[in-house]
């Protein structure tokens, strides 16, 4: 009987670590399509990017990393906390980019997509990604650790392999903006050659 | 060089998860996130300079 509920257990600890990497996956792919619609905007509506924009891509693929090593090595809290730490410092990023242009007489950076703007979106999305790691938290029992890894499936090298994709095209989106200096504030917009600088009157 | 050096080091943690380096992956992604928030400090400071 005893042996009858430990098997039970077990079944049902490899279903819900199935589900929670599948969750996780979906969360990287999510993620990398976010990067992929900055660089639409980059390179095909010629927004460039800002030091904060930058910040904000970083704690993007941050957050996937946490997701990755959960993916690699089994659900551990401290990859989680990874993930977390990444989506709060993204958020503080884009609270911060937010507070910036909503000030009076300060230019909104960028065009907007549907109705919000780039960095309102980011604030979103890390706000989500925040909320759905507390419910792997949640969901996550400490058995889980115990439980031999498998091979990586084709859904999770795929994760990988966007990551990978990403980070590189950032690096080079980086190299083009900012050279091997700081990146420096982007005048906003483009055409007029605003200054972000609040003037004094 | 701020940023690209970012990215480098996350591309690096995303490389040594691959090679099954956990703990050196790990210490990576925590020391991206550390020179992350000092860049974002550094950031804060030198535009409330310029409003100052």
């Amino acid at each position: 009987m005893m042996k009858r509920e430990d098997s039970i257990s077990l079944k049902s600890l490899k279903r819900r670590n199935t589900v929670l990497l599948v969750l996780e996956a979906l969360m990287v792919y999510g993620l990398m399509a976010v990067l992929m619609g900055s660089f639409h905007e980059e390179f095909f509506k010629h927004e460039a990017p800002c030091p904060l924009c930058y910040l904000q891509r970083i704690a993007f693929v941050g957050s996937a990393l946490g997701a990755l090593m959960n993916l690699r090595f089994g659900i551990k809290t401290k990859y989680i906390a990874v993930s977390l730490l990444f989506s709060v410092f993204g958020n503080i990023v884009s609270t911060r980019q937010i507070l910036l242009h909503i000030c009076p007489g300060m230019p909104k950076f960028g065009y907007p997509v549907y109705g919000l703007n780039l960095y309102t979106w980011a604030y979103l999305i890390f706000a989500f990604v925040i909320l759905s790691q507390i419910i792997l938290l949640f969901f996550s029992h400490a058995r889980l650790q115990e439980l031999p890894h498998p091979k990586l499936r084709w859904w999770e090298s795929l994760a990988f392999l966007l990551v990978v994709l990403c980070t590189v095209g950032n690096m080079a989106s980086a190299l083009i903006e900012c050279d091997f200096g700081m990146c420096q504030d982007v005048p906003w917009p483009p055409t007029e050659n605003v200054s972000l600088e609040i003037k004094s009157e | 060089m701020d940023m690209l050096g970012l990215f480098f080091l996350l591309l690096l943690s995303v490389i040594f998860i691959i090679y099954q380096k956990p703990n050196v992956a790990f210490t990576l992604g925590l020391v991206a996130l550390i020179l992350s928030v000092l860049l974002l400090i550094h950031h804060m400071t030198t535009t409330l300079e310029v409003q100052l």
